[in-house]
Order: structure tokens, then C-alpha cells, then sequence
């Protein structure tokens, strides 16, 4: 691991300095859109740091970047996930492999911090997120209408796509697919009606029981209040 | 016998587990193998006792708790201990028959026969008017008496009563007269303390004590000194047939008024020049009363306890200490007239005698017969008689005895009232108490701790306390002190110049009258008993402050208005003088004209609270002149109102609130262009129940004019913007309100679609109100918020289906908002209904929730504890509240909060709160027992409901340290809270209550001070009316940067710190470092904030957080609201 340093500045003036830890990204099975040998892997970039900022640090300090792509853990990079204000993994996709290999040799000992600017932060980040939970209504109700029209094309063209593969195909195939199996409620068994107290068996047992459970009442009723003395708690004064 | 009980039944527990898979069919018995563990057969005792359990003590739980109890409360008595103490008595009694006899003196001359070093116990000297002569011989008889030989001692105080019989030759015929019998036995007692002061070998300690708390009977009280657990009394005692009883009725007089009792120091002179024998002789009921009991009555009672409890009932001794203490836990016992053990046995002997109580009772069967009788018993109208008048007619009868003691409880000679000192309102507080603690034997949740173990405290016991000063010189001069009226000379008389119990008496009948039908109970606090050492003087008598304890009638306490007789009626005149100039004409909405008081004109409720200490101060200032009268129960109330040195605590504001609801969901249900119909819409907001702890004021529709609305179109949508450059906005919250459609086929599958569909609904919703309605409205892709009167409601959908739809994708965002939805949309609003319930039965409930709340967020945990966890606790008082009655005040509401946070222990018990009475035996059963199986995986403050068996509430929150904070703090305030009123003394400055409501900064590692122009502060002000308003826009809703901070810091540090803040204002942000985190690890990819490098290697990079980048990296993530982070130097841990 590598290690980047990089002075993070608002607008207002405050800053923080972090280490950046990165390497060349290389997993056994890379993404199309996280390629392996022209990533830089980067973690520890703080919650306030964009990727505009990102993808600024770098395309001035290395050259072109594709993409960056920021996520709070190593798991599941293929869909973008919503930020939750954690401290984030980035993946920072360049044009060339040695543009990677130019990017680590800023990570040598001794030199200076490189400096980036970063976003609305805190009562500004708040009041422009405050803007955007009521936007203009004609554009929601073009989002949600839209939305709704894709879903509908959506469950369509998968009712089309059932309907396709339960019919045999040119060569005459027919495509099984798993289906949720149907869970069937066990059925309920009728009680048979018993004639209690019919036999002097039975008569006896209901006895036994009877005391089996008083006894077993009184054990634990001991317990408890064993249990109770061992807390103290009989200390009225 | 009891032990080997005890080792059979271990024996038969680990046989048990041998059997325990087998289910116990119907089949026929396995003939072959023995049977054993619990089918081995039972031994005829065996089945006798489990039998006997089940009829003489309801359950098994409770005899075994009541045989743990008696053990615990008796005093260790260790052979050798009782050996030496025995060995005391003997030396004693010889000390005692040593003693010489003096010389024969003038009785008015008695004290000098004083010895030298010994003070008189009595207040006041013989009067030089008085006859008879005194000389001391030693004892006639020494006999043990009282509780030591019946063994019914307590723990707390045990002690033996030694009685010494005053022989014959130092009595006169008429000692009964002009207080001559007591002289003679307090030189008779002052003699013996000079013998026995010089005995240091033998005696630790030795003191002066009234008998009963009664001044005209001192007595001795030592410690041994090698047996030093015992208090020895030394009481005295004349042969019962000194003086003919019937001289000694209630109502004779014995005291002749030229021997008037002057304390020592006052002067003759004051006497008052009139002709005494020509003055009616004036009753001592008391005093007789005093007689009756130094007449051998002491031994008397001792053996007809004794026969009671040996030969007809042998479970009364342990009945006994039951009853014993139950009374102690309760301080019945306490102070003058109290009830004492003592009276507790005699009323078991009545019961026995009156064939309630027979030979076969079970000591638990004989505790419930004393409570029910006690509770059911009138000894204020129709008192009870130990004598035989049935075969003694001439003995006097129970009306003469009524006539002159409020409470009549007589022994079996017939003539001796034991209750004559208790007054009116100890006894109904004795009443009241065995009236709740009957009720709560037949509970099965824990009755036994609340009757027995737990010590009810007057300040948690009571709404309000109130105090006065009582002192002689304050009530000087008033109309019912008048101390030339027969009435105070009578009192003089009765008590040997100690007149305080009367004049309390007095002063109680006038509160009683002034606050009738507005309290249940008040019952004054006992004084504690006090000894004083034989060389001091007595204390003085004069009473000087008085508590009461006050539990209200929450219906009507506050009731602004008295309403008195008509105008011209008879009573009108006697009602206009008990009320003064305050009493007026009142003409009512019915015609009617009325006298009548009215205490204020103001509607708010803060207002009303005070009328109370109105009405006691007024009464007490016209009728006794006392000035100044504290009264506890509102002391708090300010912290909840609307600014400084206003009361009005804004009760209104919910109600306004509720009412705005309902029309907006009227005019929901209204909308015609819906494509579904409204199934359900719901509050889910504490303000929906009352016990929001700051109800907003409405909105005044003015755009402050430091927020600017931004001149972007969005504005044309309605909507106010806040601003990061200007003082941040007053804050206006928005209540949240959950609506159901009807059921309906056409919901999409796919969470996205259905937050899509909502979208669309929000839209069209808020469209059809403002064109139907009129309302503000602004839509988000979430909610919608309206703007209805001023308030601001943030409607959702709800669907019922997304939550399983949710639930079966699995993934951990699904989940998350699953479990969301289903805290939001039915967990809260189900509750708020419930708990409004609970704020409609209680009238104290919604105050004293909203105070215990701003408790809690004033010590910075409000994203720490949960607040509906706070509204459960203070629930659980209203519900289950244990020995006491249900509070009716905010104050009884907090320390009853403090106590159940301190005495329920939450690492052994779920708290169970049973809302709506939907808790049975066997869902009780089921959650202890689930609690109980697997305790460390359960939430430390486990709160089971029957909407919620597994405390879902508290799962993350409270954690371990904060729940040691709380504890700590509700330790501290109680304490404090309990201290200050105690002091409360009146003339001196009051303490600052509110002490408790503010946080110790210190023990945090870092504190935020946040930019005090940029946190959102409270509405002040008062409640205006909002019915001439038009409304252009929506205002800023819920913008509190406060809030969003400490989520962003949470979001991003939980693993690394916590975070404490107050969400009723304050500009401080506590942070607590979690250490373990902060040791260095080896690198992950995931989650590395703010790690620096402490150690590289060929293999391993070792890394750790650095607080100062995250310090840094918090001043970036609050910029604008920060404004610096102080370091605190390394805590104390």
C-alpha cells in the first residue's frame, strides 16, 4: 500500500490533512467498467469529498481521467449506491496503465501534501439539500411519471419474455424455469373426541400429573426466590 | 426441618432432567423402571404441605418469600447475644433495687431531690399551688414488657422495654390530680438516670425519650455496652389500682386551673388575673388517657398478646412482623400519635376475638384479614373496643370516647383509647395505605416487593409537599388561636403546655375545608423521634415547620373556580367569612347568583396549577396568619414554558394541534380526484399524545426578515428556503402524519415503482388541496408538508405490502428500510394512540412525560435514549405504580421516574408495561421467560409491550455507557431534587431547582461549540390566534442544522465516538472517544477514516485512527456551524 497525502480545503478556509492509501487495482475478476491494471484503488477519502473533486485532483496532478467511483465498502461495485456520509473506497479509472503507475510515484516519502478543494460542506451542503427535497413540481411529477412507464415496459417485456420461453423455440426447446414452489399448509388433523374418565388409569394419571405439576411449580418458585436472595433483594431497611 | 426440605427438593431437581424429554401421555405409567424425580410417589407430608400452599398462601412464591422476609427482618439473634444481653437485664435489675430511698419532700419542692448532674425531663416545674408529698423507694416489681418477649422485635429498632413499678408508699389518693402523678414519676425516673449515669462499665448511653411522643411521659433509653444492638427503655409503671378508673374518663377534668404548667423561664406574672373557681373545669382526655397507660396497662396488654399468639393463633408473631414491617416501609409508625407495632397487635388480638383470625391461619391469610379490616374500618365514626361491655355494662360507652378523641380504639379494660393520640388524618392515611396494599396482594406482578420491600418515601408518595411555619410566635394573635378562649386553655391544660398537636389539628381543619374535594388525602410528615441526653434540657415542643404531604384529586385540583352557596341563602354568610374579601357575587350562565371564589382569570394551565398554594396561602393568612406556604408540585413547570418567567407550559398549543389534524383529515377524506380512496390517517407524533416537550406556537406567516426566499422559480411553489449565510430561522416542526389507501390490486411489485406511485399520489394530493382547500402545500418526492392552521403536517403513504415486498429482496438496504417503514408507519402511530389514552385517563401523565423528556435531552442524550422509551417509562408509573397511588403532578412524575430508572434492576428483570390491560399470565410468562433465556443478546433496557414483546425500541440505543450515565445522573437528581425540597425551609431563599437540568460538561473528551446564530431556537412567546392569518407560502420546516450535524458525525464516527446533544436548544455537542477503537490494527480496505500509518513492514501495515484529522475532518463536515472544538484535558475515567 501506498500513501497519499492530500490536504483537503473548504472554501471557507478550514482544511484537514489525510492519507490516502492506494495501489494498483487488480481482483480476479475485474468489471468491465473497473478494468484492473488502469485503476488506481484508494481508500480513506472522507465524507465530505466528492467526486468532482476527485477526478479535479487528478486530471490536473496525472492526466485524463474516465472515472471515479466512490463507495463506503469493497462489496458490490456495480450498482451506484446512495452515500451515507461514511468514509469511502475509491476506484479512480485512467486512460493508460502508466498514467496508475504516474499517480503512485506522487505517493513518494517527503513530498509535500497535494492540495484539494472540496465542495459545500456542512450549513451549505444542508441548505442546498434542503432546496432539492422540494423540487419544481413539474419536473417530479416527470421523474415519477417516467418512473412508472418504465416499470410498466419492465413487467411487460418480462411477461413477454415468460410467455417467449414457455413456448418451444425454432428447434422445438422449451426453456424450464424454477418456480417458487407452492408451500402447502399442512393440513389440520381432526382431534378424536376421548372419553376422559373412563378408565381408573386414567383417573390415577390425572393425579400424578397433578402433583408432577405442583411440584415442578414449587422448584421453580424456589429458584426464583433462591435467585432473588442471591440479588439482595430481600433487604426491606 | 426447614434445611432438609430444601435438600429433598434438590434432589428431586436433579432427577428431573433424567425424565425430562418424556412426554407425560395418556398412556399407562412405565410399570418396569422406579419412578422418580417428579412422578415418584409423594410422602404423605409432602402432599400436605404442597396442598396447605395452595389454600393458605395463593402460591408457593409468596410463602417462600414471606419465610425469606421474616428471616431477614428479625434481629440477629446469636446465642451469645442473647445470653449477654440477659445477663444485662439481671445486672440492671440489680443496679435498679439498689437504690436508696430518700428523704419524704413537699411534691412542690420535689426537684430538690434532682440529682446533680440530671435535668428534669418535664418542661415545666411542679407548681408551688400543688399538694402532696415524694420520696423514692426503690421499685416494687421490674418486668420485661413489649415487643422482646412476644419476639416481634424488628431489625431496625430492637430494643426491650424494662417497666418499673413505682410502689405504693410513694402514691398518694389524688396523684391523678394538677399533673402530680407525672412529677413524681419524672423525679422518680431522674433519680434512677443519677444512679445509673455513674454506672459507665455497664452502660454505653443514656438518654431521656418520650413515651408515644408524648411530652408528659419521659422515659429512660440506654445502651448496653457490650450488647449494644438492643435499646433498653426504662419505663414506669403504678398498680393498676392506684386510682379509680372511672375518675379517668374522657371526659373528667384533672387539672384545676391554678396549676396552670408554666414552663421553666416563663414567668407567673403572665398569669392571668381572673378568679379561677368560677371558671368551668376543663376536660384532659390526654392526660387521663396518660394515667390509664402507666396503670399497669403495659403488662396487662404483654400477656393477653402472649396468650393470643401461643395458645389461639401461632402465626400471629410472624402476622406481626409482617404487619410491623409494612408500617415501617410506610413511616405509619412514625412520629406523634403514629400507628405503632404496637396498635398493629392489639388490632390482631381485636380480630382474634372478634373470630376473624382462627388457630389454622397462615401468618400471609392473617396480614390480608388486618389489611381488608383496616381498610374497611371507620374508627373515626364508630370505633372499636377491646372491652366486654356486653357482661360489664357500667363500662363506659364509645360515643363518650368519640366525643373527645377523633380516632377510638379501646383495650380490654374498657377505658384506655390506644388511638388517642393518632389525629383525623393519620389515621385516613393509615386507611388509604392498607386500602392500596390489599388491593395490590391480589396482583401477581410484584406486589410482594412493592408492600414489603420497598420504603415509600413522602416525596415520591405525594403530588405536592407543602410546608408552613407552625412556630408559636407566627400564629400569635390570630382569630383561631385565641389564647384567652377556653378552647386554647383546654389544649394548655390537656398536653401540659405543649399546645401543638391541637393547634395542627386546627390549622388542618382549615385547609381541609379550603381544598375540599380537590385532594384525597393530606397527611402531615411525623417528626422524628427525638432523644436528648439526661444532663440537657428538653427540646423545646414549640412545632416550627410543618410538612404536608398532598395527593390530589387530578380531576379537580386545579379547578379555578370555588362555587359557593346562592346569594341569599342561609350558608352564604358562614361562607363569605371562611373566605374573606375573596369570596364574591358571581352571576352564571344558568341565571343563577352565587357566592364564589375565583383564583384566576387566566386560561392557561400553568396559571391554574398555582391555585392550590392560592388557596392555602389565603386561608392560612386570613384564619391563623401564617405567612408563606411552599408548595412543590409545580416548582418544575417553568423549564416547560414558553420563555423566561412566563408558566404558561403551552397545553393549549397540542390541543390546537389535534384539532388542526382532525379538519385536515376531514378535508384528505374530501379530496375528490383521488384514484384511491383514504383507508386510514394517523398521528404520529408526540405532540398527537400530548407530550411534545416544547409544543411549537403556529406559525405567524412572516418570512423572518433574515430569511431571504430565493429568487428561483421554486418559490412559486410555495416554499421558504433557508439560507447558510443568516441566522438560522426559529424552528418550525413539522408533525408527521401516516395515511392509508384502500387495498388495491394495482400496487407494482417493485419498490421503486410503489415510491414512484406515491410520488405521483403526493402530486396529485397536493394539487387537489390547494385547489379544493386553499392549504399551502409543498411536495416532495417523500411526503407532502401542509401548512393547516399555522402547523405544519408531513403527510406519508403507507403501503402494507412494501414492507414484505421489502423484506423479501434481502439486501441490506431493503431490510434497513423495511424496518423503517415499519417503526414509522405502524410501530409510532399504534403507540401514540395508545398513549394519548393514557394522557386522557391521567391528567398528570402528558406534563410530567414532557418534563421527564427535557430530563433526559438536557444531559445531552437525546439521540442517545429513545424518546418513546422515556413516554413507556413514565407509562409504566401510571400503570403499574407499585405502593404508591398514580401521580398527579409533574414533580411526583420526575422522582418517580429517577426511582424506577434506580430500583428496577435491568440486567435481571424486563420492565413490563402494560398498555391497554393486554398483558395475561401466560404473554407475561412467555416474555420473561424468552427475556430470561438469552439475556446478553437482549437490549440492555429491555421494555416489553403488548405491541411490542421484544423491546424492539431500545435495541441499539440505550448502549452500555449511556445507560451507566443515566443511571448515574437519575442517582444524583434524585438526591439533589429530594435534598432540596426536605430543606425547603420557609423565609429562606428557595434552592435552585432546575440544578438538575443542567448537564456536568466535564466528562466528555471533546466539546463542539456550535455558532449560537446558526441553532434553531425555540418559538417564545404566547399562544396567539391564528384565525386572521393568510398564508403566501410554506415556512422553513424541521430545518435544524443541529440535527443534520450530529447525523453526519454519527453516519461517519460511530465506530470511533459518541455523540451527546440537546435537542431543546443548547450550543454544545459532547463527544465521548470509544478508546478500544484507537489501538492500532492491521490495514483493511474497508473502512479506513482518518488512519495514519503507526508502523510498515515487509508483511504488515500497521495502522490507527488520529484524533486530531478527525477533529479537523469535524470542523470541515459542521462548517459554518462550528465554531471551535475544545480538547478536554484527559477525564477522570
Amino acid at each position: 500500500m501506498d500513501e497519499l497525502k492530500i490536504k483537503f480545503s473548504t472554501s471557507r478556509g478550514s482544511s484537514s490533512q489525510h492519507t490516502i492509501y492506494c495501489k494498483r487495482h487488480s481482483v480476479r475478476q475485474p468489471s468491465t467498467k473497473i478494468p484492473n491494471q488502469r485503476t488506481l484503488f484508494t481508500t480513506g477519502w472522507p465524507p465530505y469529498c466528492g467526486r468532482d473533486s476527485i477526478q479535479e485532483l487528478f486530471s490536473r496532478l496525472v492526466g485524463q481521467v474516465e472515472g471515479v467511483y466512490l463507495q463506503e465498502g469493497t462489496k458490490a461495485i456495480e450498482n451506484e449506491q446512495p452515500q451515507t456520509g461514511g468514509y469511502m473506497i475509491g476506484y479512480i479509472v485512467f486512460k493508460e496503465d502508466e498514467e496508475v503507475s504516474r499517480a503512485l510515484s506522487l505517493c513518494s516519502t517527503g513530498s509535500p501534501p497535494l492540495s484539494c478543494c472540496v465542495g459545500d460542506t456542512g450549513l451549505k451542503k444542508w441548505t442546498r439539500e434542503y432546496q432539492e427535497r422540494y423540487p419544481v413540481e413539474s419536473l417530479l411529477e416527470k421523474a415519477a411519471e417516467s418512473g412508472v412507464t418504465a416499470y410498466d415496459e419492465w413487467v411487460e417485456s418480462e411477461k413477454k419474455r415468460k410467455k417467449h420461453l414457455s413456448e418451444p423455440d425454432e428447434d422445438g426447446w422449451v426453456t424450464v424455469t424454477k418456480k417458487t414452489p407452492i408451500v402447502e399448509k399442512p393440513k389440520r388433523k381432526k382431534k378424536k373426541p376421548q372419553f376422559l374418565m373412563l378408565y381408573a388409569f386414567q383417573q390415577r394419571e390425572k393425579q400424578r400429573e397433578r402433583i408432577a405439576e405442583l411440584r415442578k411449580k414449587f422448584q421453580e418458585d424456589q429458584q426464583k426466590v433462591a435467585a432473588m436472595r442471591a440479588n439482595r433483594k430481600f433487604k426491606p431497611f | 426441618m426447614k434445611r432438609k426440605q430444601n435438600k429433598k427438593q434438590s434432589a428431586v431437581l436433579e432427577g428431573k432432567g433424567s425424565r425430562g424429554g418424556q412426554d407425560p401421555g395418556l398412556g399407562p405409567p412405565p410399570a418396569k423402571k422406579k419412578p422418580s424425580g417428579l412422578y415418584k410417589p409423594p410422602t404423605h407430608e409432602e402432599l400436605q404441605t404442597l396442598k396447605e400452599t395452595e389454600s393458605l398462601f395463593r402460591t408457593n412464591l409468596i410463602k417462600l418469600q414471606i419465610t425469606e422476609l421474616i428471616s431477614e427482618v428479625k434481629p440477629n439473634s446469636s446465642k451469645e447475644a442473647s445470653e449477654a444481653l440477659e445477663t444485662f437485664l439481671h445486672k440492671l435489675k440489680s443496679e435498679l433495687s439498689s437504690i436508696k430511698t430518700t428523704e419524704r419532700l413537699k411534691l412542690s419542692e420535689g426537684l430538690r431531690l434532682l440529682p446533680k448532674m440530671i435535668k428534669y425531663p418535664l418542661s415545666f416545674p411542679p407548681s408551688p399551688n400543688i399538694k402532696g408529698h415524694f420520696e423514692f423507694s426503690p421499685p416494687s416489681k421490674i418486668k420485661v414488657t413489649g415487643s422482646y418477649l412476644l419476639e416481634t422485635n424488628l431489625k431496625t429498632s430492637p430494643n426491650v422495654n424494662l417497666t418499673v413499678e413505682i410502689p405504693r408508699e410513694c402514691l398518694q389518693e389524688k396523684d391523678y390530680m394538677n399533673y402530680r402523678v407525672f412529677h413524681k414519676r419524672a423525679l422518680y425516673l431522674s433519680i434512677i438516670a443519677g444512679h445509673l449515669i455513674k454506672k459507665r462499665k455497664l452502660i454505653s448511653s443514656l438518654d431521656f425519650t418520650y413515651d408515644l411522643n408524648y411530652p408528659l411521659l419521659p422515659i429512660l433509653t440506654l445502651t448496653p455496652k457490650d450488647s449494644s444492638q438492643f435499646t433498653v427503655y426504662i419505663h414506669t409503671t403504678i398498680p393498676a389500682d392506684t386510682f379509680p378508673l372511672t375518675k379517668l374518663l374522657p371526659s373528667k377534668s384533672n387539672v384545676r386551673r391554678f396549676a396552670r404548667p408554666f414552663p421553666f423561664g416563663e414567668k407567673e406574672e403572665e398569669e392571668r388575673e381572673c378568679d379561677h373557681e368560677d371558671l368551668p373545669p376543663l376536660p384532659t382526655p390526654h392526660y387521663n388517657s396518660a394515667i390509664l397507660l402507666e396503670m399497669g396497662s403495659r403488662e396487662k396488654h404483654l400477656e393477653e398478646l402472649y396468650s393470643a399468639s401461643a395458645v389461639d393463633c401461632p402465626s400471629i408473631t410472624e402476622a406481626t412482623l409482617l404487619c410491623k414491617t409494612w408500617l415501617h416501609q410506610r413511616g405509619l409508625d412514625q412520629g406523634y400519635g403514629g400507628f405503632t407495632g404496637f396498635h398493629a397487635s392489639m388490632v390482631l388480638l381485636y380480630l382474634l376475638r372478634q373470630r376473624k383470625l382462627n388457630h389454622f391461619m397462615s401468618s400471609y391469610q392473617v396480614f390480608r384479614i388486618f389489611l381488608q379490616f383496616l381498610a374497611n374500618s371507620n374508627w373515626d365514626e364508630r370505633g372499636i373496643s377491646l372491652g366486654d361491655r356486653e357482661n360489664y355494662p357500667s363500662l363506659p360507652s364509645i360515643d363518650e370516647f368519640h366525643s373527645s378523641f377523633p380516632i377510638v380504639f379501646i383495650d380490654s379494660s374498657g377505658y384506655l383509647n390506644l388511638t388517642a393520640h393518632t389525629s383525623l388524618h393519620q389515621y385516613h392515611a393509615l386507611r388509604q395505605e392498607a386500602g392500596l396494599c390489599h388491593a395490590l396482594l391480589d396482583k401477581s406482578d410484584g406486589s410482594f416487593g412493592s408492600v414489603f420491600l420497598k420504603p415509600v418515601k413522602p416525596v415520591l408518595k405525594y403530588d405536592a409537599l407543602c410546608k408552613f411555619d407552625l412556630s408559636a410566635g407566627n400564629i400569635k394573635g390570630s382569630p383561631l388561636f385565641d389564647r384567652n378562649s377556653d378552647k386554647w386553655e383546654e389544649l394548655v391544660f390537656d398536653f401540659g403546655g405543649w399546645v401543638w398537636p391541637g393547634v395542627l389539628d386546627e390549622v388542618m381543619r382549615v385547609i381541609d375545608k379550603g381544598l375540599e374535594g380537590r385532594v384525597q388525602l393530606i397527611s402531615q410528615l411525623p417528626v422524628k423521634r427525638n432523644k436528648w441526653a439526661v444532663t440537657a434540657v428538653s427540646p423545646t415542643l414549640a412545632g416550627s415547620d410543618v410538612t404536608l404531604g398532598l395527593i390530589f384529586n387530578t380531576e379537580r385540583v386545579y379547578e379555578p373556580l370555588i362555587m359557593g352557596p346562592p346569594a341569599d341563602s342561609n350558608e352564604a354568610s358562614t361562607f363569605r367569612s371562611f373566605w374573606g374579601e375573596k369570596s364574591e357575587l358571581r352571576r352564571f350562565p344558568d341565571g343563577s347568583i352565587n357566592e364564589a371564589v375565583l383564583w384566576t382569570e387566566e386560561k392557561g394551565e400553568g396559571e391554574k396549577r398555582n391555585v392550590p398554594r392560592l388557596i392555602i396561602d389565603h386561608i392560612l393568612k386570613r384564619h391563623t396568619h401564617i405567612e408563606g406556604v411552599v408548595l412543590t408540585h409545580n416548582t418544575l413547570d417553568s423549564l416547560l414554558s414558553s420563555g423566561k418567567g412566563s408558566i404558561d407550559t403551552r397545553e393549549g398549543v397540542s390541543v390546537g394541534v389535534v384539532n388542526a389534524f382532525i379538519e385536515l383529515s376531514r378535508e384528505l377524506r374530501q379530496l375528490k380526484d383521488l384514484p384511491l380512496e383514504i383507508a386510514t390517517v394517523k398521528g404520529a407524533s408526540p405532540i398527537f399524545c400530548h407530550t411534545e416537550v416544547h409544543p411549537p406556537l403556529p406559525w405567524n406567516g412572516k418570512s423572518s426578515s433574515k430569511v431571504r426566499s430565493l429568487p428561483l422559480p421554486l418559490v412559486q411553489d410555495h416554499c421558504l428556503h433557508p439560507s447558510c449565510d443568516v441566522t438560522t430561522p426559529t424552528l418550525t416542526p413539522c408533525f408527521h402524519v401516516v395515511m392509508e389507501m384502500e387495498a388495491s390490486g394495482k400496487w407494482p411489485d417493485s419498490p421503486d415503482a410503489i415510491d414512484n406511485i406515491k410520488t405521483a399520489f403526493y402530486l396529485s394530493i397536493s394539487s387537489s388541496l390547494r385547489k379544493q382547500h386553499g392549504l399551502i402545500t409543498g411536495t416532495s418526492k417523500d411526503y407532502i408538508d401542509i401548512l393547516k392552521k399555522g402547523y405544519v403536517f408531513r403527510l406519508t403513504i403507507f403501503y402494507l405490502r412494501e414492507v414484505s415486498i421489502l423484506n423479501d429482496l434481502r439486501t441490506p438496504q431493503s431490510l434497513s428500510k423495511a424496518k423503517g417503514l415499519e417503526k414509522d408507519c405502524i410501530s409510532k402511530p399504534l403507540l401514540v394512540s395508545t398513549l394519548n389514552g393514557l394522557h386522557n385517563q391521567f391528567p398528570a401523565y402528558s406534563l410530567g412525560t414532557r418534563l421527564c423528556k427535557k430530563w433526559v435531552c438536557s444531559h445531552l442524550l437525546t439521540n442517545q435514549i429513545p424518546d418513546e422509551a422515556v413516554e413507556l417509562l413514565v407509562a409504566h408509573l401510571f400503570l403499574h405504580p407499585g405502593p404508591y397511588l398514580v401521580p398527579g403532578s409533574s414533580v411526583c412524575v420526575l422522582l418517580r421516574f429517577f426511582d424506577l430508572l434506580l430500583s428496577h434492576d435491568w440486567p435481571r428483570d424486563p420492565l413490563l408495561v402494560d398498555l391497554n390491560n393486554q398483558l395475561n399470565d401466560e404473554t407475561t410468562s412467555e416474555i420473561i421467560s424468552s427475556f430470561s433465556k438469552d439475556r446478553e443478546r437482549q437490549p440492555l433496557m429491555f421494555i416489553a409491550t403488548p405491541l411490542d414483546h421484544t423491546s424492539k425500541l431500545t435495541k441499539d440505543r440505550p448502549s452500555a455507557p449511556v445507560m451507566g450515565r443515566l443511571l448515574t445522573l437519575a442517582k444524583a437528581s434524585l438526591n439533589l431534587l429530594t435534598n432540596q425540597i426536605d430543606s425547603l425551609q420557609i423565609g429562606r431563599e428557595s434552592p435552585d431547582f432546575k440544578q438538575i437540568f443542567r448537564s456536568p460538561l466535564t466528562d466528555y473528551h471533546l466539546l463542539i461549540h456550535l455558532d449560537e446564530s446558526k441553532v434553531p431556537r425555540l418559538q417564545t412567546g404566547r399562544v396567539s390566534s391564528v384565525d386572521g392569518h393568510h398564508y403566501s407560502h410554506l415556512p422553513i420546516v424541521q430545518f435544524d442544522p443541529v440535527h443534520l450535524y450530529v447525523q453526519a458525525l454519527e453516519s461517519a464516527y460511530s465506530n470511533l465516538a459518541m455523540f451527546f446533544y440537546d435537542k431543546h436548544g443548547g450550543s454544545v455537542i459532547g463527544v465521548l472517544w470509544k478508546q478500544a477503537a484507537f489501538k492500532p490494527h492491521p490495514f483493511k480496505p474497508n473502512g479506513m477514516q482518518c488512519r495514519v500509518t503507526i508502523s510498515k513492514s515487509e508483511s504488515k501495515l500497521l495502522v490507527a485512527p488520529d484524533k486530531e484529522v478527525i477533529i479537523s475532518d469535524m470542523m470541515i463536515l459542521g462548517d459554518g456551524l462550528v465554531r471551535n472544538i475544545e480538547v478536554l484535558e484527559t477525564r477522570p475515567s
